[in-house]
């Protein structure tokens, strides 16, 4: 079973090419967005394995998108891919942190990974 | 005999009474004679005194301006100093910014030359080459951002008993060492509680300088550890190099100083803020011709053994620093 996922981060270059890698890797990109409230919907409505998310975005960010998410649902798979940050990443209870640039691999290892422990 | 004689009026003293009105005419001579000169005496004293008073003041009239100007030259110091670590932190926060800003970028190359490649799976020797540099290239940016980024990021340090021979293994597993240059490694180890990575990126940092600076030619690195007194390590590490110009010792350690074409000049202020967030100090003694040598100094005492028997980590650093000097 493909481990569906929704991709989101403001640089749209990134999503795109991003999702083409995941999907190339076997994953299912299920949506895709560009800030952290368009993250929380897309969660709500598709109820993805994963949310891979951005940090940096404008309106709302990454941190957003997780508080909402993990309100709506405690035990929602999350994932971070981002460029370096001031957020305490470690604090903020994520299933994993990845920086870009990123070795995609890795990257689709860490979804394996997470949605086996579900 | 009372003729009337002209001097009638004046009483005709016998010669005893004169010979006692002279001696007492001169013992009140020699007492008033005895009672100036002791006013003299006392005179020319409190001259003296009031000389040295004089003196006195001025000496410490002149101390009081050099205090000043001691002073003075410490505030213009100081003022230099904020500037510059104000511009810096500002170039900091601009760089991180833009190697920020480099990431999403980063990526994407990267992961389009990945695609790009896995859809031509059957391309030539020459093209595959290509690649290779690209992706060379790719990672060779990667590495420039991340150390701007660690530079500036400020990463507090995790300090755990550690063998010195152990962090220097690892170095050497980093770094490619050129057939005419030799290593020496220490004979001797030691354990002391520090960050392991981040002393690694210091170790790299000084061999691969040392491996610079000798470049094409034969040549050797010494590396030794060595006690001293107050729970110190002092590890060196020599290079059989040129040196490095007296003039320049105060710039080394600067941030963005290089006298290379290659690096961002990272290397050496990094090392230096590593050390002092270990709470030790590195300086660099160096002769023309006869190559440079780095000297790191740490204490062998955990923290908790520093705190309680010197006082603070500021104190510990300045004593270091006291001794290496």
């Amino acid at each position: 079973m493909m481990i569906r996922v929704i991709l989101v981060d403001d640089d749209r270059d990134t999503v795109e090419v991003f999702s083409q890698y995941l999907e190339m890797k076997g994953m299912q990109v299920v949506g895709t967005g560009y800030n952290g409230l368009e993250a929380f919907e897309l969660y709500k409505e598709l109820r993805p394995d994963v949310a891979i998310l951005d940090m940096k975005m404008p309106e709302y960010d990454g941190q957003y998108a997780i508080k909402m998410i993990k309100k709506e649902d405690p035990k929602a798979r999350i994932m971070v891919v981002t460029g370096y940050s001031d957020y305490k990443l470690e604090d903020l209870g994520v299933d994993a942190i990845f920086y870009k640039p990123y070795n995609v691999d890795k990257v689709v290892d860490a979804l394996k990974k997470i949605t086996i422990k579900s | 005999m009372s003729e009337k004689s002209p001097h009638f009026f004046m009483r005709e003293f016998s010669n005893d009474e004169l010979a006692k009105l002279l001696v007492t005419k001169v013992d009140q001579l020699k007492k008033e004679k005895n009672q100036t000169q002791g006013l003299n005496e006392r005179l020319e004293q409190h001259l003296s005194e009031l000389e040295e008073t004089t003196c006195k003041l001025e000496e410490t009239q002149e101390e009081l301006q050099k205090e000043r100007d001691n002073l003075e030259a410490q505030v213009k110091l100081k003022t230099k100093q904020l500037l510059k670590a104000e511009k810096l932190t500002a170039i900091g926060e601009l760089s991180a910014r833009i190697a920020h800003d480099m990431r999403n970028p980063l990526s994407i190359i990267k992961n389009t030359s990945e695609i790009i490649k896995s859809n031509h799976k059957n391309i030539d020797k020459k093209n595959k080459e290509l690649w290779l540099r690209h992706e060379r290239a790719v990672y060779r940016i990667s590495h420039q951002v991340d150390d701007v980024l660690d530079f500036v990021k400020d990463n507090p340090i995790k300090k755990k008993p550690t063998e010195i021979s152990t962090v220097l293994d690892d170095t050497l597993d980093r770094i490619e060492i050129p057939d005419k240059i030799k290593i020496n490694l220490p004979k001797n180890d030691s354990v002391i509680p520090c960050d392991s990575e981040k002393l690694e990126v210091v170790f790299v940092n000084l061999i691969m300088n040392a491996i610079q600076a000798i470049g094409n030619k034969k040549g050797e690195v010494f590396i030794s550890i060595a006690d001293e007194p107050g729970d110190i390590l002092l590890i060196s590490i020599k290079d059989s190099g040129p040196g490095i110009p007296k003039k320049l010792f105060p710039k080394i350690f600067d941030p963005l100083f290089t006298t290379r074409q290659i690096g961002t000049g990272l290397g050496l202020p990094s090392c230096k803020n590593i050390i002092e967030k270990h709470g030790g100090c590195i300086d660099v003694v160096s002769h023309k011709g006869k190559g440079a040598t780095f000297l790191i100094r740490l204490s062998k005492k955990t923290e908790w053994e520093q705190i309680s028997k010197i006082g603070d980590k500021e104190k510990l650093t300045n004593y270091i620093s006291a001794i290496g000097k």
